[in-house]
């Protein structure tokens, strides 16, 4: 069934469309309406904490799992009953799945081989694969004598010799350690541009979301807490929950007293401060939540115009970082980073935490 | 003080000799009436007891004698074609009751098993008197379906087993790569699994092979087969040549029981390999 | 009209979901077939069975009748069941004596050692066991080999004619039933954590009382599997009796054979097998509390089923 597209999606070039998805295991609602549109050539990324339902919804797209509800529209077609192996989307699974009684040459033609290809052609096309993720030559080896970065590497061959539209990822760099995860983070990017391949990326990493996508979709409970791009999500965090879970930002509760083009000021027991409003329409007297990260924020002896009275409880250095934790008057924890040199503060001093407003930005709270 | 310690040592010594003592006794024991069966059926000598010198006679014997071979081909027969009919029934059931939601699947699965949980006497007894309610005549078919019936728990539990170890992604990844439901089954499930029932159906056809109790029950006039042999000729008189008979039953079980072994091996290799790699990789890491 | 189309998805995905039931329930249609008709039809059919009387002269009347049960109790049938029972717990006796050392000082050597033992003894296991008891025969029989040993070291003078007795019988039993106390001991004793042992010898106990108080209740389910696997088959194990008994020693297996061959009064033989097949009941009955007490005790089970579903939950399976 051919489904009219609107104009936005024909001015976008929406590749795939998830529509209002829902699904429950037994009494669990693990997904709760999902909407997301996604152009032709992107990296979305899925961020989110295990549990939070990012590979159901991966699983759905594949066709692995009926949704409960909703829609899979995949180039202006709904395939949201088509069967796994009738959709043009391939997965590279977190336990790479790789065919254990097939060497890496058939495991890589599997797809072309279903399809009926010729042997020479299909031999040509592993080769090309293989060549792609640097692994020439292996195609008489077994899975069980590869290393796990070579296993990956086959696993993401075997799933883009058929071209597919879009490319699912789940957790693919999860059993990689850090050294060989930064490295095919590069790889994986570059691949994704020399292809030219739609890629759905799931991660509870952070940092690879932020490396990687052109996209990220924050995901908490069930839902979607914020879309946007890397710098969006990461400087005008929509939730307070994006905020702590992107980049570990600080977040402060207090009282809007006033409210004036796009900033918002409130007052908390330690102080006043002001913050973006983040495009959320405040009263005098509302609460306010404010993210602040952690490098943004500046310790001071002497109170300014604006600052929040803290203590110093804790100094220390990670990854040449200097990390100090204050504690606030209301007794909330601040952490505040920044490189190089140390400071003169010691635990038990009595300072005032600052930042400028346009560093701060309010969040929703949501349960 | 050394005093002390040389009684103390002398003591663990004392205490690990008599477990391996009894152990090697046991062991040995459990080997001497087998070995005496192989070795006397070299005997050239017609009375068992007495040795007489090496001989091939009675294997030559027991080839000659058309009885026996038509014990054998009973046998055979009657092995293959349980473990056969077995092995589909128990596959089929290994794949399908965990997917099909239908009523009493676990009640099903027990009941299965029962041939081989209840007493073979028991067995034995009931195929008889159902057989004769039901107005089978007593023969080939009877024997195949009561060893069917023990067969099957064989083969199920070892391909249950192997499909719970078998990593769902890997059908999943096939599909996701544009193979059909029949197809992906055929290329990857049923190959993986195929070590497991190969090595069931060793396992069965050694334990067919074997039956004398619900063998004796449910045979016809016809169909003796070996043991059902072994043990008549066992009550009445003794030739050497039952000597030559059982050695050869004897080897063809170890054999059957080896090759169980090497298949179940060759299905769990793969996946140990890998697991172990995992293992190493995540040990690597932390 | 937005409800229209997600109800009409959500049909096509239940259509799809009974296809796939369906297909499987294709597959395990051969099971549930053979099961009914070859398993529970005939066990049903034994139970029927012996509350019908015996037609005079063959077959049966269906005519229903307590006889065959009170038969049991009457003084021939029950001399010989009581035989059978006291022969049983002599067996039982004897290889648990023999077999649980054996399957406990087996999971006490080296893992190398226990692969090779277990493989000696599964050997055995499924070699015939007509085949070793002949092995037996030879061995035992007037003027067979061990007489000619002891005789030729002078123990004895004359043959000591052991074939075809009460012994003999149990010699056989024990032989033939030892392997499964040893594995059912063995794979329990093998699971234990020997530090536990230790434990307890380091707050004082001693070998004997570290033994009774920890080693023994915890591989106590092996020993009550084994019980389960050689009691009552040593009952039934008619050709035992048969060939190193001669006709000295009757088993409740010999009854149901004769019975059912001879004497062709089968609803006597279903009656027996019935008493048999409650006596198996109530062992793993037995069993199975122990085996549950054992489970309660903690060895993280409930945690990796936890775990599982867990996992299953994820998938979506």
């Amino acid at each position: 069934m051919l489904i009219e597209k609107t104009r936005d999606e024909v001015l976008e070039d929406i590749i795939l469309s998830l529509r209002n998805f829902k699904k429950s295991f037994g009494d669990t609602q693990v997904l709760q309406g999902i909407n997301l549109d996604v152009r032709r050539g992107e990296f979305v990324t899925l961020l989110g904490p295990s549990g939070c339902g990012k590979t159901t919804v991966l699983r759905i797209i594949a066709g692995l799992l009926d949704a409960d509800e909703g829609q899979v529209i995949l180039e202006g077609n709904d395939v949201t009953e088509a069967p796994p192996e009738k959709r043009n989307v391939n997965t590279v699974f977190q336990s790479y799945a790789l065919f254990p009684h097939m060497n890496v040459g058939a495991n890589v033609g599997y797809a072309l081989r279903i399809r009926g290809e010729k042997k020479a052609k299909i031999k040509e096309e592993v080769a090309r694969a293989l060549s792609l993720v640097q692994l020439e030559g292996y195609e008489r080896r077994m899975p069980h004598e590869l290393s796990g970065g070579e296993r990956q590497r086959v696993a993401i061959a075997r799933a883009v010799i058929a071209k597919p539209k879009v490319l699912l990822l789940d957790e693919p760099l999860g059993a990689l350690d850090l050294q060989l995860r930064r490295q095919m983070q590069i790889e994986l990017k570059r691949l994704q541009r020399t292809l030219g391949i739609t890629f759905i990326y799931i991660t509870h990493d952070q940092e690879e979301a932020l490396n990687m996508s052109n996209r990220i979709a924050v995901m908490r409970g069930g839902v979607f807490e914020q879309v946007g791009t890397p710098a969006e999500v990461y400087d005008t965090p929509r939730t307070s929950y994006v905020a702590r879970f992107v980049g570990e930002a600080n977040i402060i509760c207090g009282k809007a007293v006033s409210v004036s083009d796009g900033f918002v000021t409130l007052r908390t027991d330690g102080g006043v401060v002001t913050a973006r409003d983040g495009g959320i329409k405040f009263r005098a007297g509302d609460d306010v939540t404010i993210s602040v990260r952690r490098e943004n924020i500046q310790i001071i002896d002497e109170l300014q115009d604006a600052g929040l009275r803290a203590t110093v409880k804790e100094k220390n250095f990670v990854g040449g970082l200097l990390r100090t934790t204050l504690e606030l008057d209301d007794g909330v924890e601040i952490i505040a980073a920044r490189c190089g040199i140390d400071s003169p503060h010691v635990p038990g001093d009595v300072v005032y935490v600052m930042f400028t407003p346009e560093h701060a930005v309010a969040v929703r709270e949501l349960p | 003080m050394s005093n002390k310690v040389k009684s103390s040592k002398r003591k663990r010594s004392r205490r690990s000799t008599f477990p391996t003592l009894y152990l090697a006794i046991l062991t040995v024991l459990t080997y001497v009436p087998i070995a005496v069966v192989v070795v006397y059926s070299f005997n050239e000598s017609k009375i068992s007891s007495v040795w007489s010198g090496l001989s091939l006679r009675w294997y030559k014997e027991l080839f000659r004698d058309p009885d026996m071979f038509r014990a054998l081909l009973m046998s055979v027969l009657l092995g293959v074609s349980s473990c056969l009919i077995a092995a589909v029934i128990a596959t089929l059931a290994a794949i399908g009751l965990p997917r099909a939601k239908l009523p009493g699947r676990k009640l099903v699965e027990y009941l299965s098993s029962l041939p081989i949980i209840i007493p073979e006497i028991v067995l034995g007894m009931v195929f008889l008197v159902y057989f004769s309610l039901l107005n089978l005549p007593f023969g080939m078919t009877t024997l195949i379906i009561a060893h069917t019936s023990f067969c099957i728990p064989y083969i199920y539990m070892q391909v249950k087993a192997r499909l719970i170890g078998l990593d769902e992604s890997y059908y999943e990844a096939a599909r996701d790569l544009g193979a059909s439901s029949i197809r992906a089954f055929f290329d990857i499930t049923l190959p993986l699994i195929m070590p497991a029932v190969i090595s069931g159906m060793f396992l069965s056809f050694a334990m067919s092979f074997d039956d004398v109790i619900i063998s004796v029950f449910v045979t016809g006039v016809s169909t003796d087969t070996l043991p059902i042999k072994v043990y008549t000729q066992l009550k009445t008189s003794t030739t050497p040549k039952i000597n030559a008979l059982c050695t050869l039953m004897l080897v063809v079980t170890v054999f059957c029981y080896v090759m169980s072994y090497v298949f179940s091996r060759i299905g769990r290799r793969n996946m140990k390999t890998q697991k172990e790699r995992e293992h190493k990789e995540a040990i690597r890491k932390a | 009209m937005t409800s229209g189309v997600l109800k009409k998805k959500k049909s096509g995905c239940i259509k799809r979901e009974n296809k796939r039931r369906a297909a499987s329930a294709l597959l395990v249609l051969p099971i549930y077939l053979f099961t009914f008709a070859f398993v529970v039809g005939p066990l049903v059919y034994m139970i029927i069975l012996s509350f019908m009387t015996r037609a005079e002269v063959w077959g049966v009347e269906r005519i229903f009748t307590l006889d065959n049960y009170k038969n049991i109790f009457s003084e021939v049938y029950f001399g010989t069941f009581r035989q059978s029972l006291k022969l049983a717990f002599i067996s039982t006796l004897a290889v648990i004596l023999l077999g649980y050392p054996y399957g406990y000082y087996m999971a006490r050597t080296s893992p190398s050692w226990q692969r090779r033992l277990m493989t000696m003894q599964m050997i055995p296991f499924w070699v015939n066991s007509l085949i070793r008891l002949y092995g037996w025969i030879i061995i035992l029989r007037a003027n067979g080999l061990l007489d000619k040993l002891l005789m030729a070291i002078g123990l004895t003078d004359e043959p000591l004619k052991l074939l075809y007795s009460y012994p003999t019988v149990i010699v056989g039993m024990v032989y033939v039933l030892l392997p499964f106390m040893i594995y059912s001991v063995y794979s329990s004793a093998e699971k234990l954590d020997w530090s536990l042992v230790e434990a307890s010898r380091d707050l004082g106990a001693s070998p004997i009382k570290a033994f009774i108080t920890v080693t023994f209740p915890l591989t106590l389910p092996g020993l009550l599997t084994g019980v389960v696997l050689t009691f009552i088959p040593s009952m039934g194990l008619f050709f035992i009796a048969d060939i190193l008994g001669g006709n000295k020693v009757v088993l409740v297996g010999n009854i149901i054979q004769e019975q059912l061959m001879k004497v062709h009064n089968w609803p006597f033989a279903a009656a027996l097998s019935v008493v048999l097949m409650i006596l198996t009941s109530v062992l793993i009955y037995i069993y199975r509390r122990v085996a549950r007490v054992e489970k309660l005790m903690g060895d993280g089970a409930k945690e990796n089923k936890d775990k599982d579903k867990e996992k299953e939950m994820g998938r979506g399976v």
